[in-house]
């Protein structure tokens, strides 16, 4: 059966030149980077290329990079580390409504522990205002967490414009660049972050890899305790085949991010101008120009999203509703739920979202397949019957 | 994630549609997650003799209104009380822990299209 991949923002296919690049340090250079032995040596040697590489890739310097476990890590440790480094000086945080979990559940955690957060909401195009973080930032503010680009709708926050408030205020600003470090060029003096999110299985490298940019002088409490591995700020035996391959991959990311902008962005618009002209009455979810070129997020009416992406699937075709982490939940998507949507557009969208790697030929069998599941699925489709009807009937009466 | 059964019922879609000639019809809606069915049954001297839905609902809820209309085909209509959202369930081969839920919708527009008559 034909296979479509269309979930690049749950995760990538490995490059095979990341797995190449990493394959040495299972078997052969296994070395603990900690270790002042040849083994040892080689592998810390393979660590700090790694650490450069994703220093060039954000425009920092290698010493400002933390190798953690992932994008989760990364996001637990930049805010709980600020937060309990920084409490003497205030207990109030501000975020946005579409954070991913990773920040959500921390903040909410932290305001269990007696932290306040403001959660600021955002516009139909999932953007937030500026003037609401202006009225949100306190004298007793520590921290900004605001994501760079949204997982579902793609939508990108204009994070220089936070970076300049934050630092006129003097407060730190942390930004989940999960979704966008990698894919359009992300750098942290431009955009004026003190720290920074990134994850290596999103840009095709392995699952279990992360970084998190800390600008100097920033002090904040480290959160795993055990050893004075990554500069005290991060205990515990580097993983290192894992550093290695997200080295890799930033490497190529950093190299391909002209034809990610081009190649990628004209699949995209070509699948999604696509469907739009196949598929009647589906609109597009959230903002079409400040958005990330390989995610289009849409609402198909009268059909259930769930139904329809296992309809897909069982023809060989991965989509995603809303985010993956809650696809097994009942909750609809919150980020399209803050947006303002009726429950029942948040139901029927759906997250196409792509990569280097997806093909011309991905797009034209997606373009084939994905209007005819949805007619099928509205056939079926009691409610796009009634809405049909109701149409017809408003139509007829302004006619008469 | 889904069974074999229930995948099949959502590649095939046996039994999709509204029926023209209908004797017996229900709308059944769960609330909470927003699903909705509807069944039409033709009995002919109390015999089940077609069955048919239309859903809008997430793929349990497909897949549990599927496996109505085929249960419930050439029975009599005290047969077809007996038809649970337990049996459902069994016929299915399960579903997910949190799509049990659909099984109850299915079963509850049969109930209510077999009290109805004469759309």
């Amino acid at each position: 059966m034909r296979r479509v991949y269309l979930d690049n923002n749950a995760t990538t296919r490995m490059d095979p030149r990341v797995l190449e690049a990493m394959s040495p340090h299972f078997l052969q250079d296994f070395g603990n980077a900690s270790s002042i032995h040849e083994f040892g040596q080689q592998a810390r040697e393979a660590v700090e290329t790694a650490r450069q590489a994703v220093a060039d890739l954000i425009g920092c310097l290698p010493k400002e990079i933390v190798f953690t476990s992932g994008g989760t890590e990364s996001d637990n440790t930049a805010l709980r580390g600020i937060a309990a480094g920084h409490s003497a000086k205030g207990r109030h945080l501000v975020t946005t409504t579409i954070e991913h979990p990773a920040v959500l559940r921390t903040m909410e955690q932290l305001e269990e522990e007696g932290f306040r957060v403001t959660y600021l909401p955002v516009d139909r195009q999932g953007l937030i205002r500026l003037e609401d973080l202006h009225a949100a930032v306190r004298e007793d503010t520590i921290l900004i967490s605001i994501m760079h680009a949204n997982n579902e709708t793609g939508a990108i926050q204009d994070l220089r414009a936070v970076g300049r408030l934050a630092r006129e205020k003097g407060i730190l600003f942390h930004s989940d660049a999960v979704q966008s470090a990698g894919k359009i060029p992300v750098d942290v003096n431009d955009l004026g972050v003190d720290l920074l999110s990134l994850s290596a299985h999103k840009i095709h490298g392995p699952k279990g890899a992360g970084a998190l940019y800390i600008r100097h002088g920033v002090e904040m409490m480290s959160l795993l305790l055990g050893g004075s591995h990554e500069r005290g700020r991060r205990g515990g035996t580097e993983n290192v085949p894992g550093i290695v391959g997200l080295g890799k991959a930033a490497a190529l990311a950093k190299d391909g991010l002209a034809d990610f902008d081009h190649r990628v962005r004209s699949l995209r618009d070509r699948l999604e101008t696509g469907l739009l002209e196949r598929i009647p009455q589906a609109r597009i979810n959230g903002s079409t120009l400040r958005r990330m070129p390989h995610t289009t997020n849409l609402s198909f009416r009268g059909v259930e999203g769930e139904a329809l992406l296992i309809s897909l699937d069982l023809q060989g075709i991965a989509v995603s509703t809303g985010a993956a982490c809650s696809s097994g939940s009942l909750e609809p998507s919150h980020v399209l739920k803050a947006m303002g949507f009726q429950n029942r557009r948040v139901e029927s969208a759906l997250r196409l979202s792509l990569s280097r790697l997806t093909t011309e030929k991905e797009i034209t069998t997606a373009l084939d397949v994905l209007p005819s599941t949805v007619q099928r699925m509205r056939e079926l489709s009691p409610l796009y019957r009634e809405s049909r009807n109701r149409v017809q009937r408003e139509g007829q009466r302004a006619h008469s | 994630m889904y069974s074999e059964k229930a995948r099949e019922l959502i590649r095939e879609l046996p039994n999709r549609g509204s029926l023209a000639g209908a004797t017996h019809t229900a709308r059944a809606e769960n609330p909470v997650c927003g699903d909705i069915t509807h069944l039409y049954l033709k009995l002919n001297q109390d015999v089940v003799v077609d069955s048919r839905f239309e859903t809008y609902g997430c793929p349990a809820a497909i897949a549990a209104s599927a496996a109505v209309t085929q249960m419930c085909r050439n029975l009599r209509s005290g047969e077809c009380r007996e038809i649970t959202a337990e049996s459902i369930l069994n016929y299915l081969g399960g579903l997910p822990s949190h799509k049990l839920h659909a099984a109850d919708l299915a079963a509850d527009a049969l109930r209510k299209a077999l009290q109805s008559s004469e759309p």
